[in-house]
């Protein structure tokens, strides 16, 4: 199952859920998320790991510095990452962002949870595509 | 400074992963306090099953165990609810953050010229 089109995602999990309808197509949206250059002009300051799965790197946020590992890519429609403050790596969450095709362009989908809330969380790095599917 | 308190909303949100064991803090926040038999008779599983649901709850340091008299009653600890919904509310804050500016980026490139 995708996270971000569980409905009952904010009960089950009580997860954090925000979306954007962007005006382009899927095709023309998917670098704002696909290309880390483009990750730095709206979502992190620095972004250290390439979009690709098992990828990782440290992201700089206005916060502070996380570390990241990408765990699914869907070209053209989803990324999900692991990521955590190295000073608390128990506060792990999971972050997918998802690209959907609506009538007025395309919607941008950002789910974040953290990863102990999900029943049956991978551990390791490259635990991948399934995670979507957990539950 | 938040990171104490996101491992804390991690407890938190781990425990309630589970479907019974939400239904058992919704009816606490709702009674204040109630015995394992008591919780069992008002949802549809066994008193077995609640009382594990209880135990896993006092782990995570959501719920504490009062003794009265021959009973021991439970109640919900109110402090790692509201780490929980720090969390929630300062990771949607940041969520907000990110897709205003990405909105404001997206109006950049729309102005012509």
């Amino acid at each position: 199952m995708e996270l971000h089109n569980d409905p009952t995602l904010a009960e089950e999990y009580l997860a954090v859920r925000r979306e954007l309808v962007l005006p382009f197509t899927r095709e023309e949206a998917w670098p704002l998320l696909g290309d880390p250059a483009e990750l730095e002009t709206w979502f992190a300051d620095e972004v250290g790991f390439e979009v690709e799965e098992g990828a990782s790197g440290p992201v700089r946020v206005a916060e502070g510095e996380r570390f990241a590992v990408v765990e699914e890519v869907v070209e053209g429609r989803r990324i999900s990452f692991r990521w955590w403050d190295p000073a608390e790596p128990d506060a792990e969450t999971l972050v997918e962002m998802t690209l959907d095709d609506v009538a007025d362009g395309t919607r941008l989908v950002v789910v974040e949870l953290p990863v102990q809330s999900l029943p049956a969380a991978p551990a390791s790095p490259g635990g991948g595509p399934q995670l979507a599917a957990t539950r | 400074m938040s990171e104490q308190r996101d491992a804390v909303a991690g407890a938190v949100f781990a425990a309630l992963a589970d479907p019974t064991r939400r239904a058992v803090v919704r009816r606490l926040s709702q009674v204040g306090s109630a015995t394992a038999s008591s919780l069992a008779a008002e949802l549809p599983v066994t008193r077995q099953a609640i009382a594990k649901h209880l135990v896993a709850l006092r782990e995570a340091g959501l719920v504490v165990a009062d003794p009265v008299g021959r009973e021991v009653r439970f109640r919900l600890t109110p402090a790692p609810f509201a780490d929980a919904m720090g969390w929630m509310a300062s990771t949607g804050a940041r969520w907000d953050e990110r897709l205003a500016r990405l909105e404001g980026r997206l109006a950049e490139r729309a102005t012509p010229g």
